[in-house]
């Protein structure tokens, strides 16, 4: 990997920083073992769009070096989607659906797509092409969208 | 430029939202129209059976209510299946009095109930649009709903209690920017028929518009869309909610999913950025006036 200069390390450490300090709550309460560590990891995920989506938005200052760190902890928090959705895994609170188990292959596809997806976001960032990252953040939004709409339904 | 205008940018050019058209009789620009109408009208979500794969408007999509399972019809060109042997009268008389041409009265979950805001204009648009989309000769499923709900007629008293087809009318204290928004809501898009709680017989309840549904009968908990009861939406910004509305973010970094998911996907997400500008502000979330130090 190409070495970093200390503006950019501390620019990426003051993203990090700031993406934990953000206390975003999540509906999650009573949730235990797998849900749970799913609604984590999904949080986790959440977190970080958040963060890339500031800078797409213009909020906060366009970072290419936070937005690649960003995209590659969601690459690597999509590889363990698969894992903690053991096959009828529906104790409360869940909001997921049966459905993912009768479409399984779709789903996976799905979460392999996330991990593609944003490890080219990563790549587009690293080049500092901001038009390129903002196509790449909603084709990355996309995924996201997709599978809430076919494999959770909000509930109360 | 500023943030707004920033972000609007990148929307527009991210999800690619078509230009609202300029009315003209042409019928080129009609058939156009007619699309975007299909778009803020939803059509897609509920007459495209993703799912299975179908084809683009030939129904077949189960809507489950309290009261049975219905399937959406056919409403590509076909003349046998769908509905292009319709005329327009026919097609607006369907849409704005949920009345089919042969006399009978449509369930509400078609939701005329809306639809019968809709300007005329749009409706002839919107049959133009149809009359091109590929005819499938498909059939759909019969409804699935028990006695007595499956009798039509008794749609009437339905309609007596709970159905009021007067057109939309302006609020003249209020700007056109709000007063789109208010038609978009209340009109084609429909967004009040899911964000508002129903009564046994499946009416809305019009005293408590867009306050949100805590189970709808597929068991989907249904956010409140008003900005007075302490609702997780009375936080979001005009932006926030915009950027939400187009690509299905939330403030948080959530997606809105379930039958939002496919609201954001057919309907906002291909709307124009003055219509969701529109629809923000009739909820309350105005375009906040540029402050001159903030500028990117
Ligand atoms: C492969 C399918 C899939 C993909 C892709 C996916 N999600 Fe999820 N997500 C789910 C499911 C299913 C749930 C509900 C989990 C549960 O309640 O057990 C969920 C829940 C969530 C939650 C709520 C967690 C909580 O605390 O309840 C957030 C936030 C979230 N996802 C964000 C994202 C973001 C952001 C992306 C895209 C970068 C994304 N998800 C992509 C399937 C997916
Ligand atoms: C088919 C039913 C349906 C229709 C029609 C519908 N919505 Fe929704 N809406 C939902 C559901 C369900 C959710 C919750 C989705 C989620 O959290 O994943 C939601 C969530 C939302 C949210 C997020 C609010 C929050 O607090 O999280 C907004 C904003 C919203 N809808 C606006 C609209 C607008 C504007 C329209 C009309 C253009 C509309 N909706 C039409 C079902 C619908």
């Amino acid at each position: 990997m190409k070495k970093k200069s200390f503006k950019t390390k501390v620019l990426t450490l003051s993203a990090v920083i700031t993406v934990s300090a953000t206390t975003v709550v999540f509906a999650h309460g009573g949730a235990m073992g797998v849900i749970k560590e799913r609604m984590d990891l999904m949080s986790a995920i959440g977190k970080n769009m958040k963060s890339v989506a500031a800078m797409v938005k213009g909020e906060v200052k366009f970072d290419p070096a936070a937005i690649e760190s960003s995209a590659k902890s969601i690459a690597e928090h999509s590889t363990k989607v698969n894992d903690l959705f053991p096959k009828g895994s529906l104790d409360k609170p869940t909001e997921a659906l049966p459905a993912i188990w009768e479409d399984w292959d779709r789903f996976t596809q799905l979460s392999k797509s996330l991990e593609t997806e944003t490890n080219k976001l990563a790549e587009v960032a690293a080049s500092g092409d901001k038009r390129a990252v903002m196509m790449q953040f909603a084709k990355t939004g996309k995924i996201c969208s997709t599978c809430h709409t076919d494999f959770r339904l909000k509930k109360d | 430029m500023s943030k707004h205008s920033y972000a609007s940018g990148f929307l527009a050019l991210a999800l690619m939202s078509s230009s609202s058209a300029i009315a003209n009789n042409n019928d080129e620009d009609a058939i156009k129209r007619g699309k975007y109408v299909m778009d803020i009208g939803g059509c897609v979500s509920c007459h495209t059976d993703k799912k299975n794969k179908g084809q683009h408007l030939a129904g077949g999509v189960a809507l489950p209510t309290p009261f049975g399972t219905f399937y959406t019809p056919n409403i590509t060109s076909d003349e046998k299946y769908g509905i292009g042997a319709w005329t327009t009268e026919q097609f607006i008389e369907a849409m704005t009095q949920g009345v089919a041409p042969d006399g009978s009265h449509y369930f509400p979950a078609f939701p005329y109930t809306s639809y019968a805001k809709m300007k005329r204009q749009d409706l002839i648009d919107l049959k133009a649009y149809l009359n091109t989309v590929e005819a499938v000769a498909e059939p759909t499923p019969d409804h699935d709903v028990p006695f007595p709900f499956n009798i039509r007629e008794g749609m009437i008293v339905w309609k007596e209690l709970f159905f009021d087809d007067s057109p939309f009318s302006p609020d003249p204290s209020k700007s056109t920017m709000w007063n789109r928004g208010a038609y978009l809501v209340n009109g084609p898009s429909h967004c009040v028929e899911c964000h508002t709680s129903r009564n046994f017989l499946g009416g809305l309840d019009r005293d408590n518009l867009l306050a949100g549904e805590p189970k709808s009968p597929e068991g989907e908990k249904i956010p409140s869309l008003l900005i007075s009861d302490g609702s997780e939406f009375s936080n979001w910004s005009h932006a926030d909610t915009i950027f939400s509305l187009q690509m299905g973010m939330t403030p948080k970094g959530d997606f809105l999913g379930g039958s939002m998911g496919k609201v954001v996907t057919n309907t906002t997400g291909k709307m124009t950025e003055e219509d969701l500008q529109a629809i923000a502000t009739y909820l309350g979330k105005p375009v906040k006036k540029k402050s001159a130090g903030k500028r990117d």
